[in-house]
């Protein structure tokens, strides 16, 4: 039985660009939500640093200045116009964030506290500016639970645990998307004269990320496999200090007050990899050296981690080498109290998974897959843009992580996703809204949910010979190995190539579980499919861009090559093989220089 | 400091039965400590367990200060206990009404042996004693 | 290390009652229980349902009963439990969908009752910008702003279990969280609303919240400040 729902906007995912965009849409149209997950399980809630703004509450800050570092942090592959407005609203943003009640911690005065992180810059001094506002060390947290709040006051309607399986285009034009309620097992077609698509990321294709187990790429995967192009797929962001095998991430602060990186040698590797500024580099130089020191074999136990050493006896040590001074000219000694009291998350994250004091003892830290720089092409106002041209889909949206607009180009500045989710949600919200008024319903196809069913049969139908865990757990070592951190063409073809043997044997899985009723075992192996076609997209599109930019770095190809590749990459799945196509970057004010910090 | 300026709300709440129960517990609750305390004391320790007899408990609750102080401490630690009783039915009885009735069928339980225990402390004299 | 971990199981579609699958495995002591579970379905049987995202302790999704006691999976490691026995349940107070998987909307009913959100039609600042809270303003709720939703408090509370319309600590912690807010202004219609029989008067002050709360928000002493406020008037 299949059952037919009516809205003007539909928007699939309840994270933070979801419940903006639903926010603002329902304000003109008639809307609903569905979210595979009740929306405050989003991942939106796992933020903690912050959200960039330049209110200047502490000290002069303007948008133009976010705006180059944004543009510098993306190593010059964002669209500078996208960027530029990106900033401007980001500050009418986090206004509209106080109003709808977010307990931003606050400065002497009342006003929303901010603080300095990294590449957010004065740009006439060099120094870094206080621009991240934020709630407590639960930023993300904040803005997740507000959205949500004002959800319910504005009586949004929210299809919770539904799993949106397809979208239904007809004729180049969005009719609506197919859903799977998990409770019942049953179809749900949600008719709709926009589509916004707001799904989030796909870390989970790496073996070691800091991704929820609901990252698994989704929307992208649903667009693709409906002819509309992928961008920037190849740049992903690995953070340097994940803990090891959690992926859960160990915030630059640790190394800011002074902890250092270790192999099994009890070498300090950093100094040989970036010798001015150590183990204060760039996120994607540490998690380089990282690599290549596992490629040598230094990595602890062989089990590919380091040590991050936050102990007084180490800091004071290496201070005292590093002639690190106080800015009152005293030398840089910190005791344990003062270690904790910069650091009480990591302290707790610590102490609960590894059962460690980390003023006592040293933290097992490796790479961890972080961000989708990538994802579906999209102009300012949210809308998908489908080739070179940037031809827009009437109809069809797309915000937040799941999105590639691109603000963050090939490197994204830490507090701008939550930025991207607030002002891309809001806009696409609007936009999609406005639309729809003007716009009548396409006529659903004759057979709206044929594909979904198609799709769930065969995962019912395959001769059981190979098991899902055992092809995910392949693919996520794969893709650290080959298509993580630092890539060679050698490694990416073996990735390719093991990809695509993966995706035959994920011909034969079967679901065991034959039940209506959460078939949580049926839309994990769905979600398995979805990340092998991304994990392809991503090897395919990093195998042909031949230089080193931002996240994605080629050991074969260690410089940027702004003559052949200062270009966004779009790739096509068209059945089983992957079609690159490119489209230019976006320059308006800053053409690009070398990027040093 | 507010710099909010907000008007010191003046909050009405609707008072209900419920908020009185919560209240009558607390108050009745502190009201037994001095009683049962000063009881327990008096008997156990000043008097002394072997001491009390017929003739002894005659001639203390011939004193309309003590029999005040017995029609307290029976009318509060029953009155505290059938509150008790009332909440642990509440896990039981979903029902409004039939929890409306348990609760009167309590409170009347309560009155009636409050009241008997009232009369035959009052009722006391020293000519009973032997 | 060896151990035994017992997990519920119900399938709706199959079974007339529960039943308890056993597991013998080799783990790390450091797993969390949440890899256990995941070891099962990658090993053992592939159809066990549970709900989990986040996997570090901030999503709220994989509350559930371990060795009688409400947690997050993702955030007890085996060898915090002293045992080589695990039993895994689902929440107790509301109905067992399948396996670990129980019907979380009377929970969020009960949250939307209290008014969740902020409630202030007064004027903006004239500038546009922020309304102002001086940082001793904002601490008087920002314990209870930590809430994750996980409903690990509310089932695990004596009075939850024998009556679901009682609102519970979660929608409490959460009316709290808006009562002391110096820019809202309906703590008023929030305290009478929890000013019943199935508001704040059914806490008995077990403390059961308190302890079974994964992110350590003071509940007990949450709900006591509301009680203080409703009998006194003021926040």
């Amino acid at each position: 039985m299949t059952n037919i729902h009516q809205y003007d906007v539909v928007v699939v995912g309840g994270g933070g660009a979801g419940l903006m965009a639903a926010m603002y849409a329902s304000q003109r149209a008639k809307t609903a939500v569905i979210s595979k997950l009740y929306p405050v399980r989003s991942h939106t809630g796992a933020a903690q640093g912050g959200i960039g703004a330049a209110l200047g509450n502490l000290e002069e800050d303007s948008p133009e200045w976010h705006t180059f570092d944004t543009v510098k942090g993306s190593d010059y592959l964002g669209d500078q116009d996208a960027i530029e407005f990106m900033c401007h609203e980001a500050v009418q943003a986090v206004y509209d964030l106080e109003h709808m009640g977010l307990p931003f911690s606050r400065t002497a005065d009342g006003r929303i506290a901010q603080r300095p992180f990294g590449g957010h810059t004065n740009n006439v001094t060099k120094k870094p500016v206080r621009r991240a506002c934020y709630a407590s060390d639960r930023t993300g947290h904040m803005i997740l639970q507000t959205l949500y709040q004002q959800c319910i006051k504005n009586n949004i309607l929210f299809y919770d645990e539904f799993q949106a399986m397809d979208l239904l285009l007809v004729d180049g034009k969005v009719a609506g998307v197919v859903a799977v309620e998990l409770a019942t097992g049953e179809l749900h077609v949600f008719h709709a004269k926009a589509v916004i698509f707001a799904t989030g990321g796909h870390g989970r294709i790496w073996e070691i990320t800091s991704n929820a187990y609901a990252y698994t790429g989704d929307g992208c995967a649903i667009v693709a496999r409906r002819g509309i192009p992928l961008e920037d797929m190849e740049f992903f962001q690995f953070h340097p200090t994940g803990i090891y095998k959690l992926g859960i991430l160990i915030t630059e602060a640790v190394r800011g007050e002074g902890g250092i990186l270790f192999n099994k040698k009890g070498e300090r590797f950093m100094e040989r990899y970036a010798p001015t500024i150590k183990d204060l580099a760039s996120r994607d130089v540490i998690s380089r050296a990282m690599y290549l020191e596992t490629r040598a074999g230094n990595d602890v136990n062989g089990q590919r981690f380091f040590y991050l050493d936050v102990t007084p006896e180490t800091v004071n040590k290496y201070a005292e080498i590093d002639g690190r001074t106080r800015p009152d000219g005293t030398p840089y000694r910190v005791t344990a109290q003062e270690i904790l009291s910069k650091i009480p998350d990591i302290a707790d994250f610590c102490q609960t998974y590894l059962g460690i004091d980390p003023t006592r003892q040293p933290i097992p830290v490796q790479p961890t897959a972080h961000y989708a720089m990538g994802g579906i092409p999209t102009n300012i106002m949210g809308q998908v843009v489908i080739d070179e041209q940037n031809t827009v889909l009437p109809g069809l949206y797309a915000a937040g992580e799941v999105a590639c607009v691109s603000v963050h180009g090939a490197n994204r500045l830490g507090t701008n996703s939550l930025v991207d989710l607030i002002v891309f949600g809001k806009h696409s919200g609007i936009h999609a809204a406005e639309f729809a008024l003007g716009a009548d319903f396409v006529p659903l196809p004759a057979d709206p949910t044929e594909y979904v069913r198609e799709q769930i049969s065969r995962l019912h139908a395959g001769s059981g010979k190979e098991k899902a865990a055992a092809i995910a757990r392949e693919m996520k070592a794969e893709m650290f190995d080959h298509v993580g951190v630092f890539r060679t063409q050698e490694g990416l073809e073996h990735a390719i190539q093991k990809i695509r043997e993966l995706q035959e044997r994920f011909k034969d899985v079967r679901v065991t579980d034959s039940g209506k009723i959460f078939n949580m075992e049926l839309l994990q192996t769905w979600e398995l499919g979805n990340m092998l076609d991304l994990a392809l997209v991503t090897a395919q599109s990093a195998l042909a861009r031949t230089e080193s930019r931002g996240g994605h770095a080629r050991d074969d190809y260690p410089a940027r090559d702004d003559v052949n590749w200062l270009k966004h990459t779009l790739a096509w799945m068209d059945r089983d093989q992957i079609r690159l196509g490119y489209k230019p970057v976006v320059i308006t004010k800053y053409p690009p220089k070398e990027r040093t910090y | 400091m507010s710099v909010t300026a907000k008007e010191p709300e003046k909050i009405r709440i609707q008072k209900n039965f419920d908020q009185i129960a919560w209240m009558a517990m607390r108050y009745s609750g502190v009201l037994l400590i001095p009683l049962a305390f000063g009881h327990m004391i008096l008997q156990d320790v000043v008097v002394g367990v072997h001491q009390i007899t017929t003739d002894y408990a005659v001639e203390r609750m011939a004193t309309l200060g003590w029999k005040l102080y017995d029609i307290f401490l029976l009318a509060f630690a029953f009155g505290h206990g059938m509150n008790g009783v009332r909440q642990v039915f509440r896990d039981y009885i979903h029902n409004p009404r039939s929890f409306r009735i348990v609760s009167s069928i309590l409170f009347v339980v309560w009155l009636v042996i409050s009241v008997i225990g009232a009369i035959t402390l009052l009722a006391i004299n020293p000519a009973m004693g032997r | 290390m060896q151990i035994k971990l017992r997990v519920f199981r119900f399938d709706p579609e199959k079974d007339q009652k529960p039943r308890f699958d056993t597991f013998f495995m080799d783990v790390d002591p450091n797993d969390r229980v949440l890899d256990l579970l995941e070891y099962v379905k990658a090993d053992f049987d592939s159809s066990l349902a549970l709900r989990r995202s986040c996997a570090h302790g901030i999503c709220g999704s994989d509350a559930m009963r371990i060795n009688g006691r409400n947690y997050l999976a993702c955030k007890v490691l085996v060898k915090n439990l002293h045992s080589d026995q695990i039993t895994v349940e689902p929440l107790l107070g509301l109905r067992v969908i399948k396996d670990l998987i129980v019907d979380m909307e009377p929970f969020f009913e009960n949250y939307r009752s209290v008014l969740p959100y902020l409630i202030n039609d007064e004027a903006l600042p004239e500038d546009g910008k922020e309304r102002l809270q001086t940082p001793e303003e904002r601490d008087r709720f920002e314990d209870t702003t930590k809430c994750i939703l996980c409903a690990a408090c509310t089932t695990s509370c004596p009075s939850f279990w024998s009556d679901e319309r009682y609102v519970g600590p979660a929608a409490i912690v959460n009316a709290h969280r808006f009562i002391f807010d110096s820019r809202d202004r309906a703590a008023e219609r929030r305290l009478n609303i929890l000013n019943q029989q199935i508001g704040v008067w059914r806490c008995r002050t077990a403390f059961n919240c308190t302890e079974a709360c994964p992110r350590e928000i003071h509940i007990t002493t949450a709900i006591a400040e509301v009680k203080q406020a409703i009998l006194s008037g003021k926040v």
